[in-house]
This record gives structure tokens, C-alpha cells and sequence, in this order.
């Protein structure tokens, strides 16, 4: 990968990114910096990376580094603190994003990744457990445990769908 | 493949996955189709498809962005190309130009040639104050002219006294030194080219009368008088060098006949 191929990767893959790793760690600071980061290693590594490439090697490494914040901050607390954000000022019929959001934080985080990266990427199974060194039936099940409990949480608030 | 009512839910995840083929698919889809009570577990799942929030964006993108290399103004298989026909025109160019300069050499007579058209004569006596060339001379210039007695001499002529014949340049000059018959012991003189030098000849006088032949080609960009002075130049110091070549190869080869009597003596001369 050449520098004009790493910018173009950043210009098309920055964004995607940045919604992943905020949605992951729940802190926009945060994932401001983890995009930077990734995108540091891709800079130092660009000589080993094809192009192609790029796209998976930014997500491995973000991916890799929101389970880092999750393991370092304990992940009950922030689950917690969003579920009482959540249960605290129940949405009204028309914020459904804003629901599903309430929703995915209660989902750990390797669920909550590979939700992410199901719905907001569109990898397939066998691109996922590339990315997060799992092998596909374990993202199939990970992936329809998490779809059961976000369709639950749904269905419990009585959310109209 | 067999779906029912048990297993609709895990196809129906994995139809919203998009990880059934065409005819999975269609297969469920149809099902679906045919059994309506299943329709509220589709669309619960539906909900729960997180849509792609495109609001977000990085807010320091252009930070991350690293400064390209500048872009050559060729492209790379234009330059041997390119490399190769500059090649050709410089050693074209370079050949040319020593042909033009080598040209007056192979045409310019010889120095010796040069010497004739300056008509002055081969060998000129020197006055005694004048400075000593050679060996000989110093030994002959170092004291008082001596006065050889006239010869009653057999020989015909001061030429045939001399040693025989030689066709080395250098004997033939000595040969031309006439063996006075007052016997003055004379000394050898120095090439005209010198003399040219220090001044008896005007700065190119020699060339004054170059032969046609010798000029340079009318379709030639240069002048003939924007060349004239360096050409001089040239001639008169090749011509120099050679007469100061000559001069020492004839005076290491010269010889000195002294007539005593009846016998000639040789000096400077192996067959001393």
C-alpha cells in the first residue's frame, strides 16, 4: 500500500470506523483516538498490507482495541450505567434509533462487535471470525444470541415495531 | 433442506444475514409466505437490524492524511527512450567536434615544410655572444676561437670531408656545415622556429601563405578569420616542438669533424 492508497483509505474508511469503535466503547473521545491509533499502525505497516486489504486490517485493529477498553474499564458498569440511561428516559415510538441504541448496550462486547460489524459493514460470518480470531459457528452464535436478546428488548418495552 | 415452524427463527436470522443462497432464500421466503403467524417473528428481527448511522462522521480526517510524493513529470518508460537518443545526439555532437579540430592537423604541412616556407635558411651561423646549444658548441664557445692552420688539404671539398653520408636528419645537418677553411669551429643553430619566437618573425607570418587546401571548408559555421589567430597559435607551437625535437635528436647524433693534418677527428660521434 502506497500513500495515495492509505489516504484513500482514510477518506473512505475513517468514518465507518469511528461509528464502530463509538458504538462499541460507548465515548466519542475515545473513539476518536482508537481511529487514530488504528490508523497510526496501518501507516507504519502500510508496506505489508495490500490494498485490499486495508479495510479488514483498520477493523481488526479497532476491533482488537475496543475489547482492550472493554477488559480495562470492566464491562458490567458501563452495560449498567447505559441500562439505567436506558430505563430512566424510555424513548417514545419514534426515536427507534435511538431504542436500538439502549438495546446493543446491553449486549457484552463481543456480541455488541459483532453486531456492528454484521449491521454497520456488512462482513459475512466468515469475514467476522477473520477479524476477531473466532471461527464462523462461533459468530452465528454469538451473532443470533445477540439478535434474540435485542429483539427481546424490544418486545419487552413494548416498543411498536 | 426442511423448514418448519421449529426451525423458521434460525432462517430467518440467517436470511437477514444474507448467508443463504438464492434458493434458501426463496425457499424461506416462501414459507413465510404460506405461514402468516410468522410474520410478527420476521419483522421483530427486522427491528433489530441496527441501520447504518450515516450522521457520523470522523471530525479530523484531514489530520490523518499523509503527504503524497510528489509525481515525476515523465513517465518512467519514456526514459530510456529518451536517455538513449541524448546519448546518441552527445557522442554525435562529440565526434563532430573533433573531427572540425583534428582537421588542420591532417592537412598542415609539416613543421619541416613550415620551415621551408618561412625560407630562411636551415642553418645560420651565430654570433659568438649568441647562447650556446649542445654539447659541442659549449666545448667550442667555452674558451678562445681557436684558428685551425690551413689545410693542405686533398680533400675536394669541405663536404667530402666530412663523415659519410647518413640518413639520419641530424648527420645530414652536420654534414652541411662547411668545414671552413679558416677553421672556425662554428656552433649549431637554433631552429627558426625559435628564432620566430623571440621575435625575428611577426606572430603568424608562417602562415601567412597557408595553401588553399589548408583553409577550411566554406559549409563549415565557422569563420576563417575568427580561427586565423588560434590556428597561428597552434602551428607555431608545433612547430617549435618539433624543431626542438629534431634539434635534440640531431645533437645527440651530431659529430664534429676536426681536421688535423691529414686525419679527420670525429667528436660526439660513436665512431670516436
Amino acid at each position: 500500500m502506497n500513500t495515495a492508497e492509505y489516504n484513500q483509505c482514510v477518506k473512505e474508511l475513517a468514518d465507518g470506523l469511528y461509528r464502530f469503535a463509538w458504538k462499541s466503547i460507548g465515548d466519542a473521545e475515545e473513539a476518536k483516538d482508537m481511529v487514530q491509533q488504528a490508523f497510526t499502525v496501518l501507516w507504519e505497516k502500510k508496506e505489508e498490507v495490500p490494498p485490499d486489504k486495508g479495510k479488514s486490517f483498520l477493523y481488526t485493529v479497532a476491533y482488537r482495541k475496543c475489547m482492550d477498553v472493554h477488559r480495562a474499564r470492566g464491562r458490567t458498569t458501563t452495560i449498567e450505567k447505559i441500562q439505567e440511561q436506558g430505563v430512566s428516559e424510555p424513548p417514545g415510538n419514534h426515536d427507534l434509533k435511538k431504542i436500538l441504541q439502549q438495546a446493543i448496550a446491553t449486549l457484552d462486547a463481543q456480541s455488541r462487535n459483532l453486531v456492528l460489524l454484521k449491521d454497520y459493514e456488512g462482513y459475512s460470518y466468515e469475514e467476522i471470525a477473520k477479524l476477531t480470531r473466532l471461527n464462523t459457528t462461533q459468530v452465528k452464535v454469538y451473532l443470533h444470541r445477540a439478535r434474540k436478546t435485542l429483539k427481546n428488548y424490544l418486545v419487552n418495552k413494548e416498543f411498536v415495531i | 433442506m426442511k423448514i418448519d415452524q421449529e426451525n423458521i427463527e434460525e432462517y430467518i436470522l440467517l436470511w437477514l444475514d444474507g448467508e443463504l443462497d438464492a434458493a434458501s432464500a426463496a425457499e424461506v421466503s416462501a414459507f413465510l409466505e404460506r405461514n402468516e403467524s410468522c410474520r410478527p417473528l420476521l419483522e421483530a428481527y427486522r427491528a433489530a437490524v441496527l441501520p447504518a448511522d450515516k450522521d457520523i462522521v470522523y471530525p479530523g480526517k484531514e489530520l490523518l492524511l499523509r503527504e503524497e510524493p510528489a509525481v515525476a513529470p515523465f513517465r518512467k518508460r519514456a526514459w530510456p527512450l529518451r536517455r538513449a537518443a541524448a546519448a546518441a545526439v552527445l557522442l554525435l555532437a562529440g565526434g563532430m567536434l573533433h573531427w572540425l579540430l583534428t582537421a588542420d592537423r591532417r592537412q598542415e604541412p609539416s613543421p619541416r615544410a613550415a620551415i621551408v616556407l618561412q625560407q630562411k635558411p636551415a642553418i645560420q651561423p651565430v654570433p659568438a655572444y649568441s647562447r650556446p646549444v649542445g654539447r659541442a658548441v659549449a666545448t667550442a664557445s667555452a674558451g678562445p676561437v681557436k684558428h685551425m692552420p690551413p689545410a693542405k688539404s686533398h680533400n675536394p671539398a669541405p663536404a667530402a670531408a666530412g663523415s659519410v653520408a647518413s640518413p639520419d636528419p641530424g648527420r645530414e645537418a652536420i654534414d652541411r656545415i662547411p668545414l671552413l677553411e679558416e677553421h672556425i669551429v662554428q656552433e649549431v643553430v637554433p631552429p627558426p622556429a625559435a628564432v620566430a619566437l623571440a621575435g625575428d618573425i611577426a606572430p603568424g607570418s608562417s602562415l601567412a601563405g597557408m595553401p588553399e587546401e589548408q583553409r577550411l571548408p566554406e559549409w563549415l559555421p565557422f569563420k576563417e578569420e575568427n580561427l586565423q589567430g588560434l590556428n597561428e597559435l597552434l602551428s607555431q607551437i608545433r612547430a617549435i616542438r618539433t624543431e626542438v625535437r629534431e634539434a635534440t635528436q640531431a645533437l645527440k647524433g651530431s659529430a664534429l669533424v676536426i681536421r688535423l693534418g691529414d686525419k679527420d677527428i670525429t667528436l660526439g660521434n660513436k665512431k670516436f
